[in-house]
């Protein structure tokens, strides 16, 4: 009786490790480049969306928000900094430079503001030092092994460097770099010069990554058109798509009035609580009376407040959620006011000041957050789309850093004169008007200003 | 005690090993024409770079990669050179046979943008497998330096010459590791 009771636990314990392996063997496996489609994953649960995603081999490749691979590497970082919890000490001020950094092959995870690390991972972590901001993460994939893998948090105003251990294996990152590694899978993918490693870094305060660009090898995009399709529909449509729009921000939408003004812009209101507004130049702006409330939440509860808006906001046009990333936060007595710029494929779309004024709005998202709420808002709600016209194909960019480099040198005086630096330069969508095509060329950041050479 | 005679053991390979891969790397006898090494120091980097007799052109040696030789296929070659110096890179894949004379297999040419304010250049050039003869061929109108010519030879390896070297330097890890 006993023997066959034996036999009979060891057999289901046998057939039990049988279906563990093999389904470790079947899921567990990264050999292919095809990293599994990741579906469902709220905003939250990813984290703070970076600026750019590199892959650094000495020589540069950026990896933009459409490859799949962008959210599996986000998702693997940052639940593997999560994960580590109990662990996570983060050693201050390490002696490493930039340059160092950029001889080392590993993934840069670039931000446009710096933030605190729960702030990056969107969640509270314990015990570890809140004092550090980054707006730059460099995971060092040449120095990793199993089970640990060396991230560095960059603060490119201080210099500051920290350095934090993670007990983690990051198989996709160390993927990731072994992939780009061959030739074969980026043999048309445009290099890029990280330029604290390069000749020309003492024109730049910190690293930026600067695309080999040459007559011989041009960087070739996707034409982009802009407009208004809003204004183009018959009134009826317009209306509808309106109102499908606004929806989100009503108690009950089919209460709320409508009041048509005579310059075209639409207002939808609920009892004076909330009041939206269309601009027909191809804006939409919010406010919410919303009752007085001291500020109680900490700086990350206002960061998911704003992020969770946007993601149910139905107003806010779905290829904007795609390819925004923030840009600036900052306190204006109570009011905390969040600026959000937009990407599209990679590259940054630059609205120019004509085009600003234009529209009235100073980012392509603006949030105002106050008494624990997003209150007030402003966007654009412009259609911005490949252009379908058959010489739109083939656009490029030739001009290589050097000669915008030489440019600015030559045309700014002062620059030459007193050894100052750029902040900034990059190939980006320029937007200068709100109906036609865009083109890409180089912006340049020196000092407060944006040139356009 | 074994274990120890063959931690030691082991050790002593390593530097060995360490010891001959800092020798071959440190060779940067460069073989091609018309140019000089000249060492830089800054602060506490030092750069080695070649530069043409003439002083006209300067190419920036990376101090921490070991020219002439580079696992890379694509190189951003960057250096220095008077403002308004017009350039044209030659990239020949070239082989000695058995009575040392230089074959071209394969070439490929880059027209560098001329000079600016900055005083510096930089091209994004492929590397052929094997040997590469760089060709700069350079032009300064006012100055009447019309063609004068920089030669200098960039080996690349490949994945094949990579685990071969490995193999010749670290025979006793190669035999203690497991194959993954």
């Amino acid at each position: 009786m006993k023997a066959s009771v034996v036999k009979i636990i060891g057999l289901i314990a046998l057939s039990l490790l049988c279906i563990i392996q093999i389904s470790m063997l079947w899921l567990g496996d990264m050999s292919s480049p095809n990293f599994l489609e990741i579906k469902n994953i709220s905003r939250d649960e990813v984290g703070m969306r970076p600026k750019g995603i590199w892959a650094n081999l000495g020589l540069a490749y950026k990896i933009s928000e459409n490859n799949r691979e962008y959210h599996y590497l986000m998702h693997e970082l940052f639940s593997g900094i999560r994960n580590e919890k109990a662990s996570l000490k983060i050693e201050k001020n390490v002696d490493m430079t930039y340059e160092m950094l950029m001889r080392m092959q590993g993934i840069v995870y670039e931000y446009a503001v710096a933030l605190t690390l729960e702030e990056l991972v969107g969640n509270p972590l314990e015990k570890y030092d809140k004092s550090i901001i980054t707006d730059c993460l460099f995971v060092d994939i040449s120095t990793s092994s199993e089970n640990k893998v060396n991230v560095y948090l960059i603060n490119s105003a201080t210099n500051e460097i920290s350095k934090m251990v993670l007990h983690q294996t990051l198989e996709g990152h160390k993927k990731m770099i072994a992939t780009l590694s061959e030739q074969a899978a980026v043999s048309d993918w445009t290099v890029y010069q990280p330029s604290s490693t390069s000749d020309r870094k003492q024109y730049l305060t910190n690293n930026v990554f600067l695309p080999l660009i040459s007559k011989a090898s041009p960087l070739y995009y996707e034409q982009l058109t802009i407009s208004n399709n809003l204004e183009k529909m018959e009134e009826k449509e317009k209306l509808e798509q309106l109102e499908e729009y606004v929806t989100s921000f009503f108690t009950n939408p089919l209460l709320k009035q409508i009041d048509k003004k005579e310059d075209g812009t639409i207002l939808f209101s609920e009892n004076l609580r909330a009041i939206v507004k269309y601009n027909p130049i191809g804006t939409m702006e919010f406010n919410i009376l919303a009752p007085n409330e001291p500020n109680k939440l900490t700086k990350l509860e206002r960061l998911q407040k704003v992020e969770s808006f946007i993601n149910d906001c139905s107003g806010i046009p779905e290829y904007l959620k795609k390819g925004i990333y923030l840009a600036q936060a900052w306190q204006e007595g109570e009011d905390y006011i969040y600026r959000f710029n937009y990407k599209y494929n990679g590259f940054n779309l630059q609205f120019r000041e004509e085009a600003r004024k234009e529209l009235e709005i100073n980012s392509v998202i603006e949030l105002t957050l106050r008494s624990n709420q997003v209150i007030k808002g402003k966007w654009i709600l412009l259609d911005i789309q490949p252009s379908e016209r058959a010489e739109a194909k083939g656009s490029s960019v030739t001009r290589g850093y050097g000669e915008i480099i030489d440019l600015m040198y030559t045309l700014g005086g002062q620059m030459k004169e007193n050894n100052m630096q750029l902040t900034n330069l990059e190939c980006n969508y320029i937007v200068n008007q709100l109906e036609g095509n865009l083109k890409m060329d180089w912006v340049v950041t020196y000092g407060n200003g944006r040139y356009y050479p | 005690m074994k274990r120890m005679n063959k931690t030691f053991l082991l050790l002593a390979f390593i530097c060995i090993g360490l010891y001959a891969q800092a020798i071959y790397a440190n060779d940067t006898v460069v073989s091609g024409s018309n140019m000089k090494l000249v060492e830089e120091t800054n602060g506490d980097k030092k750069t080695v770079n070649l530069t043409s007799e003439d002083s006209y052109i300067r190419i920036t040696l990376d101090a921490n990669k070991y020219y002439p030789t580079t696992f890379e296929t694509q190189l951003n070659l960057e250096g220095g050179a008077k403002e308004g110096t017009n350039i044209v890179i030659k990239v020949n894949s070239i082989s000695t046979d058995k009575e040392d004379t230089v074959l071209i297999l394969d070439t490929k040419e880059y027209k560098v943008v001329p000079i600016g304010s900055t005083k510096s250049f930089n091209q994004l050039i492929e590397l052929f497998d094997g040997k590469n003869e760089i060709n700069l061929t350079y032009t300064h109108v006012k100055d009447k330096k019309i063609n004068g010519t920089m030669t200098f030879v960039i080996e690349k390896f490949t994945e094949k010459d990579k685990s071969k070297m490995l193999e010749l330097s670290k025979p006793e890890i190669n035999a203690l590791t497991p194959l993954k």
